[in-house]
């Protein structure tokens, strides 16, 4: 067995991590802090997710609240990961009409758990998943009407979001209106270079064509970079809370709205029209987003992120079989990704073909 | 496949041995897991990729770069095919490196096409047709050999079917 994929398992399993925390716990809260019922959640590919249960004593008394630790292992997807972009925003969003879970402390430093983490607020709810089995639908309708109406809202609140005048602005960096695209598209192509086991003729075309035709953003907003079904709660009809920030980025609005209507997280309502991430249709999408955001949309923006996405998604597919095949981890779900490459260069294709 | 068949193999039994027997409480599913490990070692030095798809790969992969070779004939510039692509190894690991040389040298010529595809040549832009035809080609043959993913059954955790 790989010596430090064994060594990344010891020191992520449940009884160390909740050793860890009740230190770091006990340490912040100044009194000693308890920490039980650790889980790791299955869903997730890159940050490792736990739920644990923490209780103290206050100078109100004594306190027992369910948490959220999320820790960036160094030899996962992503690595090395940063903590700080995401909390950064998850905090400065508070408030702002964007369901966030309330980040309690976070860290860029490894002497803790080995590795960049946060604890946030555990939020209730269940995620729905855009995997629906034939001839079923994800929502009923009253659900589904409201449910869209929110996501739309949060979307188009988080790219209203002024964060000039935030302490998002630092991680700004040199994105402007005329280079968001082309930062992107460079960003993903790198990693595509760092991570590829072989070439796919029909991704270099599709970067060709990317790098060729970079549209101007009509503004630079804050991006989720993975906002779609599968990436929010659900808790008595109502979103509980967006999640899944770690992609989070300047850019532009587009890009969001080209990534929730890629066909992968879409589906049929019983009418048999096509329902962007299972809640609208691609028309009231854009409908409602230029209402609630005062931002008209360009449809061919829109198509540029489609392409750009599955891009993107396909070098998530090719970091995942890299990310097994180097040994660092050896978790199943990896190569099982990377099984489905064919599928992604497929959507690659349909969608080059409908801009190009 | 995108893995190597040694990884994948090796990973199977690792991920067995490490992250579900651990969390078996009964001995029969224990001893059946430990039996799929003592299979795969059993397998490892005994199996290799399909040669029938891969052989198929092989030559609509000659077939576009001989096409490529006469369309951009007058650019001598262009990326050049290598020697090599005319062997046909007989095992499917030996094959599978054929293959993804070949790809190489498509996404070579696909990049060079990008950086002159403004020009106003008939041979240029009768290369990108042909590779856009066989990209799709290719694709189709591929998808044949993808089952459906289970995603969702690995993102829940459990083995029902999707429910709404």
């Amino acid at each position: 067995m790989n010596a430090v994929h064994e060594k990344t398992q010891d020191v992520f399993g449940e009884a160390t991590v909740g050793e860890r925390l009740a230190a770091f716990l006990t340490a912040q809260n100044g009194s000693p802090t308890r920490v039980d019922a650790v889980k790791r959640f299955t869903a997730g590919f890159s940050w490792m997710t736990y739920g644990f249960e923490a209780a103290w004593t206050s100078e109100a008394g004594p306190r027992r609240q369910k948490l959220v630790l999320r820790i960036g292992p160094p030899t996962g997807l992503f690595a090395p990961y940063r903590a700080a972009p995401e909390c950064t925003v998850l905090r400065a969003l508070q408030g702002h009409g964007v369901p966030v879970p309330h980040v309690y402390f976070f860290s860029d430093d490894s002497a803790v758990f080995g590795a960049p983490f946060f604890i946030c607020a555990h939020v209730e709810g269940t995620a729905p998943l855009p995997w629906v089995a034939p001839g079923q639908v994800a929502f009923e309708p009253a659900l589904r009407a409201r449910l869209a109406e929110q996501f739309v809202a949060s979307l188009a609140a988080l790219h209203r979001f002024d964060w000039r005048d935030s302490p998002v602005a630092a991680l700004a960096g040199a994105v402007t209106p005329d280079n968001a695209a082309a930062e992107q598209v460079t960003l993903w192509e790198k990693a595509l270079r760092r991570w590829q086991l072989r070439e796919y003729p029909v991704v270099e075309q599709a970067l060709a064509w990317l790098l060729t035709h970079c549209p101007p953003a009509p503004h630079v907003a804050i991006i989720h970079g993975d906002y779609r079904i599968g990436n929010f709660l659900v808790d008595k009809g109502e979103i509980s809370a967006v999640l899944d920030w770690e992609l989070v980025h300047m850019g532009d609005p587009h890009e969001d709205l080209g990534f929730m209507c890629l066909r992968a997280f879409g589906g049929k309502a019983p009418d048999g029209s096509y329902l962007v991430c299972h809640l609208l249709t691609r028309d009231a999408l854009y409908e409602r987003y230029t209402a609630l955001s005062g931002m008209p949309v360009r449809p061919a923006s829109v198509g540029f992120y489609e392409l750009f996405n599955v891009f993107k998604l396909l070098v998530i597919h090719v970091g995942a079989s890299r990310c097994f095949e180097d040994g660092g981890f050896s978790d199943l779900r990896m190569p099982a990704m990377g099984a489905q490459i064919p599928r992604v260069l497929l959507q690659i294709e349909k969608a080059l073909e409908a801009v190009a | 496949m995108n893995n190597s068949l040694d990884r994948l193999l090796e990973g199977i039994a690792t991920a067995l041995r490490r992250d579900v027997i651990p969390r078996l409480d009964d001995e029969y599913a224990t001893g059946q897991a430990l039996a799929v490990i003592d299979l795969i070692n059993n397998m490892k030095p005994r199996v290799d990729w399909a040669v029938p798809p891969l052989l198929a790969r092989a030559t609509s992969q000659r077939a576009l770069i001989v096409e490529l070779e006469n369309l951009l004939a007058n650019y001598p510039e262009r990326p050049k095919a290598g020697d090599d692509f005319d062997a046909t190894p007989v095992d499917g690991s030996g094959l599978q490196e054929l293959c993804e040389r070949m790809d190489s040298f498509i996404g070579a010529t696909i990049r060079w096409i990008g950086m002159h595809a403004s020009e106003p040549c008939a041979a240029i832009q009768t290369a990108q047709t042909t590779i856009s035809r066989y990209v799709r080609a290719e694709l189709r043959r591929d998808m044949a050999l993808t089952p459906r993913p289970l995603f969702a059954e690995i993102a829940r955790g459990n083995d029902t079917p999707a429910a709404s």
